[in-house]
């Protein structure tokens, strides 16, 4: 059976003016006119277009009556859902329809909706119906003109679409009969939203975003370090304005993590860059890391909030309330503290000294490392932050502190930092077991952290409101009761540490880690064997 | 996809009103709601003004002769579509009956359509058959409008004791009162103090009013034409209790 047409778009040529292709429409067919209507299209996406890249559009349509929220797929495979809004919500838990929030919260998570880019157009709507005045066919014609990052305007070509209603493909193929014979007109491959897509150039948009840079196996260890720190500079400023906007906390997260990431690259692998420079960047980095921690810290707190509610019992989550408004207080005025931070002199000057140390790496350095090939380099290192954890590891007995298993993620998120940056130094067949094996281990540990940060930060909590009198026994009971079923998780947790570390430290992953890193001495243990 | 069948032994008691409202509601919530019109009378299908034909008869689908796809039809109202009933859909039991796996059948039909749908509501004839075994076995909720009188809930203990007696599983039954008058004293003393048949009775009670029968003049969803009317609101609040997008939903 032949495809049913449901949706034929046909670009209007200049010399056909709208309104006589509406007159003769409605002088033809059993036509209704609505008013027409000035509409407004406001396509929008996270900072990191994750809609788009999950080949989504999301716009609100806005005809000065109502606002329309539309999701559909970006080449109209799918049916679209349309919902009614008064305004668009900032992220996708605040939509107070639950299916667009369980549809679009696993794509967006914490980021913000942002508008994008804006299409404007006077819209001509015609309808058909049937004898029962069911409307079987809908037929727009309109005039957009897309908004330009300049606010100046591109018009995308006058156009008619027909859209047929499910079950009724007769009426559309009749008239798009009638329109090519009548007209000679065409039908349009791509829509408006293809076509402003293409405008806007938002593939490139999207692929700026992404860390390209190209390492060499052989080329010296300062030049492929200096290359991923301003990487990691770009992704720092990429995401520097949205901290101070506010934006949303993945900016803010985003912006640690490069830092991090700096810290580790600087620090870790030594002797490459003098000596004097690293220490003082590295106190920089520090600094930075301590300026963003509380609020960082009041961002996860308030994104966990709801999973937290639901360890009580129903009827003792709305005592976890006060908790909230503290923390939303609190993150408030320690907003304040970080933007006067990242606005000081100090953080410019840092900026500027940062980027220009990175830019003028000195080739003729003397550092004892940094003229040698860095996979070379970067081959003992892995190897040897591979044997620092698996000896952490074994020092880790049932009535070891948890500061023992932080020690040890630490060591894991350092070696999978390096795996991540250097993943191009090695066969994918190789380095893809070892990434597996250490995530898996690196998971375990992160989640047992994060308990132990849980608690330590609501005891500090628990006594902070105490102080400032926010604290009713009932709350304090509920956030007991919550400390409680944390603790108890953590406990069942640190019991599964000698299975997650006897997994990791097997003979198979040493075999693993040491082809990659270490060939010499994988060859040492095949002959042993 | 959540199967959700309005069902009642008895007719005359407020299903259809019930899924068209409630398919209304759920396709304003952004979901994408189909509305299988299972009752030869055709209600459903002549509240969205769509005429209630299959061209070539129920058979076709049920000897896989044609998609169910291909009859489904498009509603005035964003997000939600209907298939339309038929004439032969009174046939339905002897057909069901001709088949293998009559009780699995309806399900069977009904999962191609898991793409496209995140609710499909089952408007029921009034019967208690082959149909509605098989409706049983496909849904996940079991909607009972119920009146608030002695009959009608002799007709609700039917129904719970027929799921129990023929152990169906993996269907949560939600009764709640319909056409409910509280003038009447029986009414309300059924409401105030409703039987314990084992099967919580929602707190949501749709009250006898004529909004409600203006929807055969209307022919659309109460909610598109008397928005603020009490009885809109009771839809309302149905919807709500029956949360059926929660992650705490346990259909």
């Amino acid at each position: 059976m032949m495809a049913r047409i449901m949706t034929i778009e046909f670009l209007i040529p200049q010399s056909l003016r709208i309104k006589d292709l509406k007159k003769d429409l409605l002088d033809q067919f059993k036509l209704s006119a609505d008013p027409v209507m000035n509409v407004q299209r406001t396509f929008y996406d996270s900072f990191d277009w994750r809609l788009y890249k999950k080949g989504l559009s999301l716009y609100s349509e806005d005809n000065q009556h109502q606002t329309k929220l539309i999701l559909a797929s970006i080449n109209m495979t799918k049916q679209e859902r349309i919902i009614e809004v008064d305004s668009v919500p900032q992220f996708a838990r605040d939509f107070e329809s639950p299916v667009f929030t369980s549809l679009l919260q696993p794509i967006l998570g914490a980021r913000a909706l942002l508008p994008r880019f804006n299409l404007h157009s006077n819209s001509h709507l015609l309808k058909l119906t049937d004898k029962d005045e069911k409307t079987c066919l809908l037929i727009q014609i309109e005039n957009p003109r897309l908004e330009m990052p300049d606010k100046s305007f591109r018009f995308l070509g006058k156009r008619i679409r027909l859209q047929a209603v499910k079950g009724y493909h007769k009426p559309v193929e009749k008239i798009s009969d009638y329109l090519r014979k009548q007209f000679a007109l065409k039908p349009q491959k791509i829509g408006a939203l293809s076509q402003s897509i293409e405008l806007l150039d938002i593939e490139s948009v999207v692929n700026k975003q992404k860390p390209a840079y190209k390492l060499k196996p052989a080329m010296p260890i300062r030049d492929a370090l200096t290359i991923i720190m301003l990487s990691l500079f770009k992704s720092m400023m990429m995401n520097e304005n949205g901290v101070l906007d506010d934006i949303d906390s993945e900016f803010l997260h985003d912006f640690r993590v490069a830092v991090r990431k700096t810290r580790t690259v600087l620090i870790e692998v030594k002797d490459v860059f003098p000596d004097e420079e690293v220490k003082s960047f590295a106190k920089d980095l520090d600094w930075l890391g301590e300026i963003t921690g509380p609020v960082r810290d009041a961002d996860v707190f308030l994104l966990k909030f709801s999973a937290y509610s639901k360890v009580l019992p129903v009827e003792a989550r709305p005592l976890l309330e006060p908790l909230r408004a503290f923390m939303q207080e609190r993150k408030s005025q320690e907003n304040k503290r970080m933007f006067a931070s990242l606005r000081s002199k100090r953080y410019q000057k840092f900026r500027h000294d940062w980027h220009a140390f990175l830019l003028m790496v000195d080739p003729n350095d003397t550092a004892r490392l940094s003229s040698l090939p860095a996979k070379q380099v970067i081959d003992k290192h892995c190897w040897d932050l591979y044997r620092s954890v698996i000896k952490k590891g074994k020092r880790i007995k049932h009535s070891s502190a948890d500061e023992k298993l932080h020690k040890l993620r630490i060591s894991c998120k350092k070696l999978n930092y390096l795996l991540t940056f250097f993943m191009t130094f090695y066969s994918k067949n190789k380095l893809k077991p070892v990434a597996k094996s250490l995530k898996k281990l690196q998971n375990y540990l992160g989640e047992f952290h994060d308990y132990s940060v849980q608690i330590t930060f609501l005891t500090a909590l628990q006594e902070d409101m105490a102080i400032s009198t926010h604290l009713s026994s009932d709350t304090q009971h509920a956030m007991d009761l919550l400390k409680d079923s944390l603790k108890e998780s953590q406990q069942s947790l640190r019991k599964a540490f000698d299975r997650h570390y006897k997994s990791f430290a097997s003979k198979e992953n040493e075999m693993l880690f040491a082809s990659a890193f270490n060939p010499n001495y994988a060859d040492k243990i095949k002959r042993q064997s | 996809m959540k199967i959700v069948a309005c069902y009642n032994i008895k007719g005359g008691v407020g299903k259809t009103s019930t899924v068209v409202n409630l398919a209304y509601l759920a396709a304003r919530d952004g979901a994408r709601v189909l509305v299988c019109d299972l009752d030869p009378q055709g209600a459903a299908s002549f509240y969205f003004r769509i005429k209630p034909k299959i061209k070539g008869g129920v058979s076709r689908i049920l000897n896989k002769k044609a998609d169910l796809d291909d009859y489904i039809k498009g509603t005035d109202f964003a997000n939600l579509d209907l298939l339309p009933a038929d004439f032969s859909f009174r046939h339905l039991d002897i057909l069901l009956d001709e088949s293998s796996n009559p009780q699995l059948k309806l399900a069977k039909m009904l999962k191609p359509l898991k793409r496209d749908y995140d609710v499909i509501f089952l408007d029921c004839a009034p019967s208690i058959s082959k149909v509605s075994e098989s409706v049983f076995n496909a849904a996940d909720i079991l909607l009972i409008p119920t009146i608030p009188t002695i009959l009608s809930l002799r007709t609700l203990k039917k129904i719970i004791q027929y799921q129990k007696k023929n152990a169906i599983k993996n269907l949560l039954l939600m009764p709640f009162f319909s056409m409910a008058d509280r003038r009447k004293k029986m009414h309300s003393q059924i409401i105030q103090h409703p039987p314990e048949f084992g099967v919580s009775i929602l707190e949501s009670t749709i009250p006898y009013a004529s909004e409600v029968e203006r929807m055969g003049l209307e022919r659309r969803p109460l909610h598109s034409y008397a928005a603020s009317s009490a009885a809109a609101d009771a839809y309302k609040k149905l919807w709500n209790e029956i949360d059926l997008f929660s992650p705490d939903n346990k259909a």
